[in-house]
């Protein structure tokens, strides 16, 4: 498999109802993987995530977590 | 989150290899399924957003796929979605396969010849159209095209034609020469 192509084993989710839209997550992002946007942050490039959860500890709402997303992913053939 | 991603639901992998480049190279998720219950479970995952390529077989009693097609439309309108079929019909057949599918709710309607250029023409514009209806940016971040690809919509009028392929051989002449 490409490793460009693997994905971090846990990705941060939003829930966009506790979600203030203050944008520190975006700031705190050592990647720049998550992006603001008119819809609240978003996760612009999920193939530089590392997985490393800051945005979801710097999150005054607790609106992120990390989600485990390999029970529903399939290896690239 | 809303988590940009490439899907495929194909029976071989090929779809996904071609563009496996151009998910690299923007940093995007790219997925390969093989049925319509994973592809489910994806897209029930939660925020995702981006391009579906679904394969279909016209006149199949398979008809998946394109219920399938509807549901997206219906349940996940954050996600294009592409059809493509590896048959090839006659030009009537294609455009009334083209339309019924259009109403279902595909972007685009692709068949054979696919090439590698093809798809990525496709999926990068959709993929485009994503972050801009995303961000709601027109002047946003673009999407970045895999250095090797070319892309089709070159100028076809700067293509000269051959001078060999429109010449006559005269195979009397060649005779004579001998």
């Amino acid at each position: 498999m490409n490793p460009h192509l693997i994905p971090a084993a846990e990705l941060p989710m939003l829930d966009p109802k506790r979600c203030n839209t203050c944008g520190l997550c975006v700031v705190i992002c050592p990647t720049q993987c998550l992006q603001g946007s008119r819809l609240g942050p978003w996760l612009a490039r999920p193939l530089d995530c590392l997985a490393c959860a800051a945005c979801v500890v710097v999150c005054p709402k607790n609106a992120l977590q990390m989600v485990n997303l390999s029970d529903v992913e399939e290896p690239l053939p | 989150m809303r988590l940009p991603r490439i899907m495929v639901w194909e029976s071989d992998g090929w779809m996904a290899r071609q563009l496996r480049e151009l998910a690299a190279e923007n940093r995007w998720l790219l997925r390969s399924v093989r049925s319509a219950r994973r592809l489910r479970q994806v897209l029930n995952a939660g925020g995702v957003c981006g391009v579906c390529l679904l394969q279909f077989e016209p006149w199949s009693e398979r008809r998946e796929p394109i219920e399938l097609l509807a549901e997206m439309h219906l349940r996940w309108p954050d996600v294009a979605v592409v059809a493509v079929s590896d048959v090839k019909l006659p030009e009537a057949e294609r455009a009334a396969w083209t339309a019924a599918l259009f109403d279902l709710g595909a972007r685009y309607v692709l068949f054979p010849p696919l090439t590698k250029p093809v798809l990525e023409d496709v999926v990068s514009g959709l993929m485009l159209a994503t972050l801009r209806r995303v961000i709601g940016d027109e002047e946003g971040p673009g999407i970045t095209r895999p250095a090797r690809s070319e892309p089709v919509t070159e100028d076809r009028s700067t293509i000269v034609p051959s001078q060999k392929k429109n010449e006559v051989i005269d195979l009397a002449q060649e005779e004579d020469e001998a």
